[in-house]
This record gives C-alpha cells, sequence and structure tokens, in this order.
C-alpha cells in the first residue's frame, strides 16, 4: 500500500466520522438552528475530507479539479440553504412572538 | 463488499418507498421521494448506467421535488382539502402494476447482448461514439420525438389551465437579501457551462441532451426564484418557437426523409442533423420544464394573495 493510499483512507475516515458526528446532531439536537450546525458541518468538512482523500488516488488533473468543483458547489449549496432555512425560522418565529426556534 | 453496497440501496430503496406511502403528510412524503430519487440515482449507478443515473438526479429527485412542492402549496393554500382517506381499492391496480413491472425482470430474455452489439456495428454510420446518444438520437429518434411530444403537450395542458400565455406577469419580486443574488452570480455562469459541457460530452460519454436541458432549466427555475428579471426579456414569440424547437426539428427532419431518402426519419448527413435535433431537443426540454414550474397554479393563489 503506497503513502498516498494510506493517506487517502485516512481522510476519507476522517471524513466519514464528520458525516457520522452530523448525522447524529441532527437526530439528537433539540431545536432546528443547532441541527443545521450540525449538518453544515457535515457537509463542509466531511465532504471536504473525503474529496480531499479521493484527490489523493485521482488519475489525472481534471479529475482532481472535478473533485474539487464537486465539493465547493455542495459548499455554496449547502451554506446558502443553511441561510435560507435559518432566515425563514427567524423570521417565522419573530412574526410568532417568540425568541427560540419552534423545534421542528 | 459490493454486494453488501448493493444490498443496503435496495433495502434502503424498498424501506424508504414504504415510508412514502405511509407519510403523515404530504410534506413528508415529498422529501421522502426527493430521498427515494437520489437513492434510485445511486442504484442506477451501481447498474453502470451514469445516463439514467443522472437524469434520475436531476429530473426525479430535483425538478419533480421542486414541482411537488409548489403542488403541495397550491393544496394548502385552497380551502377544501381532500381527505387523505387511503383505499383499499387502490390495492389490484398496485398488484397488477407490480406484476407487469415483475414480469420483464423475471424473464428476461438469454440473447440481451445482442441489441448491444447491433448497435455497436451500426455505430461509426451515425458518426457519434456513445451508443446511447446514438439509440436516443438516431436509431430510436422517434421514441425521443414522442417525448418530446408528451413534454410539449403537458406544457401546453398547464398553460391552458393557467389561462394564460405569457410568462413576464409570473417573475416574483426581487428578494430583499444578498444571499440569492450573490448565488445567481455564482452558480448561473457555472450552470450554464456545465449543460453545455453535458450536451458536447453526449457525442462520446455519458451526456446529452436531456441531461443538458435539465440542467439549463434549473438554472432558469433559480433565476426566477431569485426574481431575477432575465428571465421576462425573452420575447413571448421567440418563448413559443424554443418550445416547440426540440418537437419541430424531429418533424423537419422526418418530412425530410419523406421526400429525400428511402426510410422513415434516416439522413446520410447524420452527424449535421444529430447536432441540429440535439441543440433544439435541449434548449427546448430546458424552456419545457421552466415553463412547468412558472405555470404551476401555486403561483396563481401567491400572486392572488399578494
Amino acid at each position: 500500500m503506497s503513502m498516498s493510499e494510506i493517506l487517502s483512507v485516512f481522510f476519507c475516515l476522517s471524513g466519514g466520522i464528520f458525516f457520522l458526528a452530523g448525522t447524529v446532531g441532527l437526530i439528537r439536537f433539540p431545536d432546528t438552528y443547532s441541527r443545521l450546525h450540525a449538518l453544515t458541518k457535515a457537509d463542509n468538512l466531511g465532504l471536504g475530507f473525503i474529496v480531499l482523500g479521493l484527490i489523493f488516488v485521482a488519475g489525472s488533473v481534471p479529475e482532481t479539479i472535478k473533485l474539487g468543483l464537486t465539493w465547493f458547489l455542495a459548499l455554496v449549496g449547502s451554506s446558502s440553504a443553511c441561510y435560507f432555512i435559518g432566515n425563514h425560522i427567524h423570521h417565522s418565529s419573530k412574526a410568532r412572538g417568540k425568541i427560540n426556534g419552534p423545534g421542528v | 463488499m459490493d454486494l453488501a453496497f448493493d444490498l443496503i440501496i435496495g433495502l434502503s430503496l424498498t424501506g424508504v418507498a414504504w415510508r412514502i406511502v405511509r407519510a403523515r403528510d404530504h410534506f413528508q412524503a415529498i422529501v421522502l421521494f426527493i430521498t427515494f430519487g437520489l437513492l434510485l440515482s445511486l442504484a442506477w449507478t451501481r447498474l453502470k448506467s451514469p445516463d439514467i443515473a443522472i437524469a434520475e438526479a436531476a429530473v426525479g429527485a430535483g425538478l419533480a421535488g421542486v414541482l411537488l412542492m409548489d403542488a403541495l402549496g397550491a393544496l394548502s393554500s385552497s380551502k377544501n382539502r381532500t381527505s387523505q382517506a387511503k383505499s383499499i381499492r387502490l390495492i389490484i391496480p398496485c398488484l397488477v402494476l407490480a406484476a407487469v413491472l415483475a414480469y420483464p425482470v423475471l424473464f428476461i430474455p438469454d440473447d440481451f447482448q445482442r441489441l448491444g452489439s447491433v448497435v455497436r456495428q451500426a455505430l461509426p454510420e451515425t458518426g457519434l461514439e456513445y451508443p446511447v446518444t446514438a439509440v436516443l438520437l438516431d436509431f430510436r429518434g422517434y421514441d425521443t420525438w414522442l417525448e418530446l411530444g408528451v413534454l410539449l403537450v403537458a406544457v401546453l395542458g398547464v398553460l391552458c389551465v393557467r389561462r394564460t400565455d405569457t410568462i413576464r406577469g409570473s417573475i416574483l419580486p426581487a428578494p430583499a437579501e444578498p444571499v440569492g443574488r450573490w448565488i445567481i452570480k455564482l452558480l448561473l455562469p457555472l450552470m450554464v457551462l456545465i449543460g453545455g459541457y453535458l450536451l458536447w460530452l453526449g457525442a462520446f460519454a455519458p451526456g446529452g441532451a436531456f441531461q443538458a436541458g435539465v440542467v439549463l432549466a434549473s438554472a432558469g427555475v433559480i433565476l426566477w426564484q431569485a426574481g431575477h428579471p432575465s428571465l421576462g426579456l425573452l420575447p413571448r414569440m421567440w418563448w413559443k418557437i424554443l418550445l416547440c424547437s426540440g418537437f419541430l426539428s424531429f418533424l423537419i427532419l422526418a418530412c425530410w426523409s419523406l421526400v429525400f431518402t428511402d426510410g422513415l426519419m434516416t439522413h446520410p448527413e447524420a452527424k449535421v442533423w444529430i447536432l441540429g435535433v440535439e441543440y433544439a431537443a435541449t434548449l427546448s426540454i430546458a424552456l419545457c420544464l421552466i415553463s412547468l414550474v412558472l405555470g404551476s397554479p401555486a403561483r396563481n393563489h401567491r400572486t392572488d394573495d399578494g
């Protein structure tokens, strides 16, 4: 097993741990804000580590660029989706006169 | 290891399908349906069918999800809700459908490799290097033609129900927050680039008109969601022409071949025709899907309310 393969397995496993932690957070956290927090960490760091791990075993430069682009697009998508959901909860809870999120 | 992965996908597909049927409310069912689409595209990837996987992820999970959410908005804003009582009589059509679907799975013909080798032999005549695109646009061109016709009829139906023929009126007001505009600036050039890339890729790798059209359509949906006025800039006449362009290009090809060649929809200059039909079909699919989203009845309610 070469050095790049060992690094690849290590980073993919680290990414998997972040995804696991994010999933546990999604299930266990009490309200929507903290669930969003857990989810975006899984998306950003978990996917980031997995992409990093795959880059070590990528065959060519275009493949590496495509992997990086995948992570970048997922970052944009997840962070803006997080913003929209959070914004929506914030406004709807303000309209209902609550301070905290509805916790659904 | 592969078997374990396949088993996990198969079991989760069945589990999610069961949850969709048993879901308490529509919202949950729609979210589960999107999950189902994503899992299904994983399954297609495992079956080495990347074309169907891309189409399933983009249409089945993406755009169908948007349309279903819109329908949910229309349903919840209308006062008379239909009862959710599950009819026991539905079991019989479901069983019939399951039997029909199970039949080709249980009785796979022994020489299913034969068609593939036939396609590969005839491939050089089309000027294409990828068999799926050759089948879609050349060998079974009339199937694709009819599919484009079905899409066009669906759009016409939606526009008729909506009783409006202009797309301008349904442009949403631009949202106040800057994040939506930031996403457009970032994502839209990439989406147009990826759409063109998929279209070009169709000649020699998984990709093609449908995938490219769906990516362009989702770019349009993002534009509309963020209230960007550029969709309304397209004149009505061009909107109509481009809606029909995919169907029309096949029609022109069919008429041309009727006069100048012997067979139905055969063409000596295959590459030129295929490129033309593919580009027209991409634009037409993109505009049809955008029109489906824009013309959904939820918009009526929203504009009536506001």
